[in-house]
């Protein structure tokens, strides 16, 4: 069954959008965090992925998984930066090699606190780091993330597993060294 | 799907609790400003739409409306009242243009000379009260530009 605030949206109403706002605002920006995008960056993305969402507002009027759809879209504009940042790189070399780092990596956690966190997540695969921040900070079900991802929920589960454990080794590696 | 295993848990729990920031406050003010921009003006809310801003307002009702036709309805009778007072006609005599270019020829204007259809001269003289075929000898005729008394003296 659709999502009542679909409708609204697809009408354009704008308390509507205010409402898609404060439901997934938050989350949006978390989860593209941790997806590799750097701070400064993620709040633009998410300003103009609800611009984007308001100008097709009448796709709205056959979504039945407002979180998937977003999410989706969140994970378009996402590949879209992170698309740009490297093609940038490729165009001022090695200039840019020290900022598309911190943007594909974790330079959304303070250095000190959380180093090892951030270089464990940095050092995922792109679809598992994708996997843990859909699951931990956009509160999706392996169900949605598939969705999203455009795979099954049992393949989403299992790429989440991964992850976590890739980052278990990766931190007892770090504790050990340290 | 098989539950994840106390060791992992536990790695979860630590993502959990070094979740990255959340959004800026001004980032939603930012983003719903942006947000409107975009969406038709005939959506925003009623308390904003044109409509509300430039139609009659709803307390000018039937009672505003009867008070103000009441008063128009005041104010004609103190004119007629005080044009009798002053001994013209009453707008009774009041004539179709067919009649009044005719006797704008008798006055000797030109035939296209652009007067307003209300003539108080030819039915309240003494002439006219008598039966007399004669115009009047100082007509008063209600133009565009103001009342004319002896338009024959202006020819």
């Amino acid at each position: 069954m659709a999502d009542p605030l679909a409708q609204s949206l697809a009408a354009g109403t704008p308390s509507a959008f205010a409402e898609l706002y404060d439901r997934f605002a938050a989350r949006l920006v978390k989860t593209a965090r941790r997806m590799g995008c750097h701070p400064a960056a993620t709040e633009d993305i998410v300003h103009d992925l609800f611009v984007a969402m308001a100008r097709s507002r009448a796709n709205f009027e056959s979504v039945d998984n407002l979180d998937a759809y977003v999410f989706t879209a969140l994970r378009h504009a996402v590949a879209r930066h992170q698309q740009r940042r490297r093609l940038e790189h490729a165009a001022h070399g090695r200039l840019a090699e020290s900022a598309l780092q911190r943007d594909d990596g974790a330079a959304d956690m303070p250095p000190s606190a959380n180093e090892s966190l951030a270089h464990a997540l940095a050092s995922l695969p792109p679809e598992q780091r994708e996997a843990v921040g859909l699951k931990i900070d956009g509160g999706l079900t392996f169900a949605e993330i598939g969705a999203v991802t455009g795979i099954s929920p049992n393949t989403a589960a299992s790429r989440y597993r991964y992850a976590l454990e890739k980052l278990r080794i990766l931190l007892i590696d770090s504790f050990v060294n340290e | 799907m098989k539950p994840l295993p106390r060791e992992l848990m536990a790695v979860e729990r630590l993502l959990e609790e070094h979740e990255p920031d959340g959004p800026s406050v001004a980032l939603r003010s930012r983003t719903l400003d942006a947000v409107l921009n975009v969406l038709p003006i005939d959506s925003l809310p009623e308390q904003q739409s044109l409509s509300n801003d430039s139609c009659m307002p709803a307390a000018l009702d039937a009672a505003s409306a009867l008070s103000l036709l009441g008063m128009a309805l005041s104010l004609a009778w103190v004119g007629v009242g005080w044009l009798s007072f002053h001994g013209h006609p009453s707008p009774a005599s009041i004539r179709p243009p067919a009649t009044l270019q005719a006797q704008a020829r008798a006055f000797g204007m030109e035939p296209g000379y652009p007067f307003l259809a209300l003539d108080v001269a030819a039915s309240d003289t003494p002439a006219a009260r008598s039966g007399s075929k004669e115009p009047a000898p100082h007509p008063h005729v209600l133009t565009p530009y103001g009342i004319h008394h002896g338009l024959q003296g202006n020819n």
